[in-house]
This record gives structure tokens, C-alpha cells and sequence, in this order.
């Protein structure tokens, strides 16, 4: 493990390098001004739900990190209680922007707000972004939002401002069972390639041919697409209330 | 035997396209096919809609120089729409599409309006244009079929992605360009001819049998191969929107219009044509309302169905509405006063030319 983040680390600071450099000739602070002009990598990531516990702390690190508005979730752990002829298990499906290969969301864009960098990390860049929403309707995996703050589409991208200065996405760094590895596709020495030849995994909705670039270990088929069953007992529109009451306590 | 799931930690997410989006795609598409009605005799020189024409051309005008003010504001960065003609994304965006479409539509609907004004003489326009008129028409189509393709572009929204909708769109602006000419024909009383009437009522019929037909395979498609989506569809349609998509979206505002039309003597009444028009407005809105609105709530992931709340003020909100039509509203008076569409539509014109100068007179002898 140490040794893959070494790599890992080798591997980003060059980029970070690189994309110094860009910052510095290219005017502006828009993400895809400060990405790198060609990169050699392809950033994935590999969820482990064998090692996941659903304690959330990578939505928390990712909120605290992105600064994302109340009642909004760049990531969150689905979590589900799935009775199999009596026998009750517990569940748990983090979810996150796939960062697909084709991405139906740059492909709607009327601006070109959103796109996918030559890494793979699919951004947006909030300084154009109209506000449209056609990308949040065209997202198969409600893995994106209209930031209220911003006015903005909003997502998870890798925190693409980690990544560029040679560190680990927030949620990775802070999950505490190591469900969730990053790293570079494109090098088949690291720990997610490694982990892809080793095991079978799967991707959420194969049939939507986005090409995810998150994969999932132990995978559950009743998850992999819109999941049938019986909602979540409360809604967020209640927990938001009992939160702003103080009641939530 | 499947396992019973049930979700202890999820999120549902708002519906982002509401009330204002429901309300441009009405209002564009019956604009664009209004126009389409209005071509027929300001170019093709269809001499029975003469005194229809007028009247489409001010259904086009009105709603077509009002519903893009909607769209935009509906945006959560409406101030930055003009960046839509500069960094456009044309190899795949129908939204990109849109707006250059939307832009050359409106551009030919003013060159439209000028050209009627200016070529209208005693009674009768001097001679058509066919040349702007195809022109026109083109840009019309275009707009209805690009609203069709935004929606049904979406794979991720299984009640919109498909082949059909486009088509339902095409239907239904066809179906509300005509009501609302009729409405509009019936209050500044132009429309008077049985010939007039009988052509409109004829026309929103057959439409409304097409549509019957459309929308049923459509519900049919979805209730039985809705994919991974069909519980939520199904619950969506018999349950939880079961008055908007069968009783008001189907039966009473296209089923009910067509039968009221189905006796030739009928859609030449003014009674039953304006009830079957009014109806049917109402249904080519609901069918927006229910495809575009509760389409976005047939939940993607998550297992529960995202939520609409009808603001009343603010983003996406009533209010929103009711200004645009008041809009709509004074850009009719407005373009029934600038077009003078009266002077060439022979009696009505007499009476009101007549009229004007005895008011003439009539003031001349107060100021003398």
C-alpha cells in the first residue's frame, strides 16, 4: 500500500509539475486552464464494498474539502437493508461522479461548461456554466446537482485540486476501512489496475455504454442499476428541518 | 426469488426543469405551428385561411417573442445566456442547437410581421412571399423538432428517451396553435366564415386522433417495457399521477376534444369548437407537464421519487408565469394594433376603416 502511494505521489507531483507550469502561462483560474496540456494519465478509482462500513466519513471529508452546500452530496454512501427469504444484510453502495469515457454530460453541454480532461477527470468549469441543468438530466447516476451557492452544476471531480498537487481525492484519503483506491489506469503497476486484474468488478449501469471509470469490487446486481425496493423511511427535506430546528440532536 | 430492498441512506433530488421550462415548450411549440398556419396563406397562398392567417401570425408573434424571455430566465445563470452563441458545443448538443435555431426563428417571425405589415393593401396582401415564408417555416419546424430531440436526446430519463417524443411535441403544438387561434379568432371576432371555423375544427380533429393513437402507444411502451423503470412508471401513471396522465392528460383533454369535434356540423359551431379548443389547449400543456415534469421524477438511482414543489415566487415560479403571459398578453394587443391585420380581411375591415373615420369626424367636430 505505501508503496503504491509513493508511486502514486511520484507520478502526481509531475503532473503537479506540469500544470504549475500551465497555470502560469495560461491566464485565468478556470480548472481547465490549470490542467495539464497533455497528460499520462488516467485517474479511476475502485471501490472495495467488501471494505466499506457506511460511516459516511467520505461524504463528510468530501463536503468539508469542496466546501459543498447543505443538503448536497458530491458523494454519498447508499445504504440499504436487503431481506434475502428472511435473512436481513446490510448494504452499502457509495456513489460519486463515474467519470465516464463518454460522458453523456459533456456530450449535452450547450457551452461547453463541462468537459473531460486528458487525464479523464470530467470537470466543470463554473465560471461558464449557465445553469441549464441539461447535464444534471443527462447524469444516469444523479451525480450531479445545481450547487445553490454557485448557481452552478456541481459534481464530484476527483478533487481535481488534490490530485493536480500529487495528493489522494479527500474521500479516499479519509476512508478508514481503505474501501476506496485511486490511481492511475493508464500504469499497470498501480494498486487500481492491479486490483482489476486480480478481482471481477463491476460498473453501475453497463447498458447506459458511459464506460465508467469506477469500478466496484463485490457488487451486489440488485444495486448495479435503479435500485427496486422500498424508499428511505425519512426525507431530506425532514432532516434538513429537524437540523436547522436544532432538533436533530 | 427477488429480495425485498429497502433504503436506509439515500437522496432523492429536486426536479430541476419545472413549471417555466413546461411552459416555453408550450408556448414556442404553438408559436412555431401558428406560424405554420399562417404561411399556408401569407406564402402558399392558401386563400381560405385569409382570415385565419392574421390571427396565426399574432398567436406566432406574441408567444414566440415572450417564451424565450421564460427560458432564460429559468436559468440559474440567466445572465450569462449570451454565452450560448459563442461557445457553442453543435457536435452534440441539442441545446446548442436550440439556440441558434430559437434565434433565426425569432429573427424570421420579425422579418414575417414586417413583411405582412408592409405588403398589405386595401383588404389583401399585394402578393405572397414565398421565398420568406419557406423560410420561415423552416425555422418553425425546426424549433418544434428541436425541443422534441432535447428532451428525447436524455437516456438517462427512460419516459424521455424515446422516438416518440418528438412526434408527441410535433402533435401537440400543431393541436395548440390551432385551439389557440380559434380563441383568439372568436375574441377579436375575425375568424367568422363557417368555411373558417370548419377548416380549424377539421384540422384539430384529425390532429387529435393522431395524438389519441401516439400517446396511447407511447403509455403502452412504457407501462409493459419501461426497462429497469417500469415499477416507478407504472406507480407514476395508475397511482400517483394517475388524474394527470389518464383522466386530464388523456380523456378529457384529448379524447373528450375529439369526440365533441367528431360531427362536422359540431366543428363548425362556435360553442362546441371553442369548448374541444380550450380543452385541448389544456391537454397539449399537461402533456408537456407530464412528460417533462414527471419524467424527471421517476427516480434514476435512488429508490424513491425525486420531488416537484410549484414555487410561487422566485426560480422556476409561478409568478414567473403569470408575467410572461401577461407578456404574451400585451405583445397581442400591441401586434393587433401594429398589423392592422383588419384592413385586408374585407367586412371586419370595413367596419372597423368605417368605424375609425367616424371617430375621425367625430373628434374633428370636438376640436372645431
Amino acid at each position: 500500500m505505501n508503496s503504491d502511494r509513493r508511486e502514486f505521489l511520484k507520478f502526481a507531483v509531475g503532473g503537479a509539475a506540469l500544470s504549475a507550469v500551465g497555470a502560469a502561462v495560461l491566464p485565468g483560474d478556470s480548472v481547465a486552464e490549470a490542467a495539464p496540456a497533455k497528460s499520462q494519465h488516467r485517474w479511476g478509482m475502485v471501490i472495495d464494498l467488501r471494505k466499506c462500513i457506511g460511516c459516511e466519513a467520505c461524504s463528510v471529508a468530501c463536503s468539508m474539502e469542496n466546501d459543498v452546500p447543505l443538503g448536497e452530496f458530491r458523494t454519498i454512501v447508499s445504504t440499504y437493508e436487503i431481506d434475502t427469504g428472511g435473512q436481513a444484510r446490510r448494504a452499502t453502495l457509495p456513489r460519486l461522479c463515474n467519470h465516464c469515457e463518454n460522458p453523456p454530460c459533456v456530450e449535452v453541454c450547450p457551452t461547453q461548461a463541462t468537459y473531460k480532461r486528458d487525464d479523464g477527470i470530467v470537470v466543470i468549469d463554473n465560471t461558464i456554466c449557465i445553469g441549464c441543468g441539461y447535464c444534471v438530466q443527462a447524469c444516469p447516476y444523479d451525480a450531479r446537482f445545481i450547487n445553490p451557492e454557485t448557481h452552478t452544476a456541481d459534481k464530484c471531480n476527483f478533487c481535481v485540486q488534490r490530485v493536480d498537487e500529487g495528493l489522494l481525492p479527500a474521500c479516499v484519503e479519509t476512508c478508514v476501512g481503505g474501501a476506496r483506491i485511486f490511481g492511475d489506469l493508464n500504469d499497470p503497476d498501480s494498486e487500481v489496475s492491479r486490483l482489476l486484474q486480480e478481482y471481477p468488478t463491476e460498473v453501475l449501469k453497463p447498458e447506459m455504454g458511459t464506460d465508467p471509470r469506477v469500478y466496484y469490487i463485490g457488487l451486489s446486481d440488485y444495486l448495479q442499476a435503479k435500485v427496486d425496493g422500498m424508499p428511505v423511511p425519512w426525507s431530506k427535506e425532514e432532516i434538513l428541518e429537524g437540523m436547522t430546528d436544532g432538533s436533530a440532536n | 426469488m427477488d429480495p425485498q430492498i429497502r433504503g436506509i441512506i439515500g437522496i432523492t433530488h429536486d426536479v430541476l426543469w419545472g413549471v417555466g421550462d413546461v411552459y416555453y415548450m408550450f408556448a414556442i411549440g404553438a408559436s412555431a405551428a401558428a406560424l405554420l398556419l399562417a404561411i399556408l396563406f401569407y406564402a402558399a397562398g392558401v386563400k381560405r385561411l385569409q382570415r385565419v392567417a392574421p390571427v396565426g401570425l399574432i398567436v406566432a408573434s406574441a408567444l414566440g417573442f415572450a417564451a424565450p424571455l421564460s427560458l432564460i430566465a429559468n436559468l440559474y445563470q440567466s445572465g450569462r445566456f449570451y454565452s450560448l452563441f459563442f461557445r457553442t458545443h453543435l457536435s452534440s448538443s441539442p441545446m446548442s442547437w436550440g439556440a441558434i435555431i430559437l434565434t433565426l426563428y425569432i429573427l424570421t417571425l420579425v422579418i414575417m410581421d414586417v413583411m405582412v405589415y408592409t405588403h398589405t393593401k386595401g383588404g389583401q396582401i399585394a402578393q405572397p412571399f414565398p421565398l420568406i415564408g419557406a423560410i420561415a417555416g423552416f425555422f418553425a419546424v425546426a424549433v418544434i423538432i428541436y425541443t422534441g430531440i432535447e428532451i428525447s436526446a436524455v437516456r438517462a430519463i427512460a419516459m424521455w428517451h424515446s422516438a416518440l417524443v418528438p412526434v408527441l411535441f410535433l402533435l401537440a403544438s400543431v393541436i395548440s396553435a390551432v385551439s389557440l387561434v380559434v380563441i383568439l379568432g372568436w375574441i377579436d371576432r375575425r375568424i367568422k366564415k363557417e368555411e373558417e371555423k370548419g377548416f380549424l375544427g377539421t384540422l384539430l380533429f384529425w390532429t387529435l386522433l393522431i395524438d389519441i393513437l401516439l400517446q396511447f402507444i407511447w403509455l403502452i411502451v412504457f407501462i409493459m417495457f419501461g426497462g429497469r423503470s417500469v415499477i416507478n412508471i407504472r406507480q407514476s401513471v395508475f397511482q400517483q399521477h394517475a388524474s394527470s396522465f389518464l383522466l386530464v392528460g388523456f380523456l378529457l383533454t384529448v379524447v373528450l376534444p375529439a369526440i365533441i369535434l367528431i360531427l362536422p356540423s359540431l366543428r363548425r359551431s362556435w360553442g362546441s369548437l371553442l369548448v374541444a379548443s380550450v380543452l385541448a389547449t389544456v391537454g397539449a400543456w399537461v402533456l408537456r407537464w407530464n412528460l417533462v415534469v414527471t419524467g424527471q421524477e421517476m427516480p434514476k438511482t435512488a429508490i424513491d421519487f425525486n420531488r416537484y414543489t410549484l414555487a410561487l415566487t422566485g426560480h422556476d415560479s409561478v409568478l414567473n408565469l403569470v408575467g410572461n403571459i401577461a407578456l404574451v398578453i400585451f405583445f397581442v394587443i400591441v401586434l393587433e394594433w401594429i398589423l392592422e391585420m383588419a384592413e385586408f380581411e374585407g367586412e371586419l375591415g370595413k367596419d372597423r376603416v368605417s368605424r375609425q373615420q367616424g371617430e375621425r369626424v367625430v373628434d374633428g367636430g370636438v376640436a372645431r
